[in-house]
């Protein structure tokens, strides 16, 4: 399995990932609920996550609760440490031994029928080319549900024709529009169950659909990277944290640290 | 209420104003429950040593610490001084640094943290 999504990496610059350790995921499900109960009270209803949108509350408390809820999970990196967890055998054989994992996990609410959230970009840069991505949704998706990925050729075709097309001073608004429509027409739209992750390369564009099914949509974002490869903007130890050293770095840390005993 | 000193980044002016910084100062020192009761910063030819910085905490200040926008400013020669930041805690003062969200309350914290100090000096070094 892993050599599979080893080989898919490399091809595609993605693959899909199924978590062994379901539990763990489970443990991040319930928490996000269990916290969501204190914060929003008596406002919880039947299938939570999916029946999300009928939630009645304003668009500035669901920015108030999101935010809460990020603070809340990200307390001591808790998320970070458990998505390391989850992910571990995976990530070690993409990086090695020395880990770093991103902080604060985000978290991304779309309810239906919300264009605000539309969205066709890669995130490297202005994040680093050595860096991956793990998206995990924490519901079905499907159809508009869902996140669209662009495989490493297509990305590259499609950065290469929009380069050309800024060359030859083409309208920025044909080449947004070329842009979208190549992204959206050529992206793959993976079914994804809970329960599986979509892990890709920070090179790649992706898109965001707008939702336009009868269920919201809810997904957690985990970042990792080798701890001595280049850093994008996000930086250590602004956004990253050690989430595994090697027992080389270990020997060399004990060394250096020993000056300051 | 405590009270902190702000050392400004003379040097990144380009990006971020000596306005902006005092900003991102006041409110660091806000969520610290203090206030910022005065403000340096390094001249220009001098910041990499911090001259001005070493001879004021090693004279007994009635501060409870320092906020400095980031750990660069620590950086000289492309290593992060490190025993600054431990003499500067010994001393009693409290360290802060903005970009990295770091805090140091005393020389336990800086216990704590001293790995991910030197992997910080490492990488830079390394760029
Ligand atoms: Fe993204």
């Amino acid at each position: 399995m892993v050599e599979k999504n080893i080989k898919s990496l490399l091809k595609n610059g993605y693959f899909i990932y199924n978590v062994k350790d379901k539990k763990k995921l489970n443990f991040l499900k319930d928490d996000i609920f269990k916290e969501s109960k204190k914060i929003l009270k008596g406002k919880i209803k039947k299938n939570f996550f999916n029946e999300f949108h009928n939630i009645n509350i304003s668009n500035q408390k669901l920015n108030e609760y999101r935010l809460k809820l990020m603070k809340k999970v990200n307390v001591g990196e808790k998320f970070s440490k458990k998505g390391y967890e989850i992910f571990q055998e995976i990530i070690q054989k993409i990086f090695g031994l020395d880990i770093v994992a991103q902080k604060n996990v985000n978290l991304v609410i779309q309810k239906p029928n919300d264009p605000s959230q539309i969205s066709v970009h890669r995130d490297a840069p202005p994040n680093s080319d050595y860096e991956l991505v793990v998206w995990v949704p924490l519901v079905n998706t499907f159809k508009s549900k869902n996140m669209y990925i662009l495989d490493k050729n297509n990305t590259s075709k499609l950065i290469k024709k929009i380069k050309k097309f800024s060359n030859n001073n083409k309208k920025s608004e044909k080449i947004m529009d070329f842009y979208y429509s190549f992204a959206f027409n050529k992206s793959k739209k993976h079914k994804l169950r809970f329960g599986q992750a979509l892990i890709f390369w920070t090179g790649l564009i992706h898109c965001v659909p707008e939702n336009q099914e009868k269920e919201t949509r809810w997904s957690l974002n985990f970042r990792f990277k080798n701890t001595f490869s280049p850093y994008g903007t996000k930086g250590f130890p602004d956004y990253f944290a050690v989430a595994n050293s090697s027992p080389i770095t270990k020997l060399a840390l004990e060394k250096k640290g020993s000056d300051f005993n | 209420m405590k009270s902190y000193h702000a050392w400004l980044d003379i040097g990144a002016g380009k990006v971020i104003t000596q306005p902006m910084q005092r900003v991102l100062c006041q409110n660091f020192a806000s969520k610290l429950n203090g206030k910022i009761i005065f403000e340096l910063g390094e001249d220009v030819e001098f910041s990499k040593a911090k001259i001005q910085f070493k001879k004021m905490y090693t004279t007994d200040l009635k501060v409870d610490g320092f906020i400095f926008l980031g750990l660069e400013q620590f950086i000289n020669q492309k290593k992060l001084e490190i025993n600054l930041i431990k003499d500067v805690l010994k001393k009693g003062y409290e360290l802060h640094y903005i970009r990295q969200n770091l805090s140091f309350f005393s020389i336990t914290d800086f216990k704590k943290s001293v790995n991910d100090l030197i992997l910080f000096s490492d990488l830079n070094k390394s760029n």
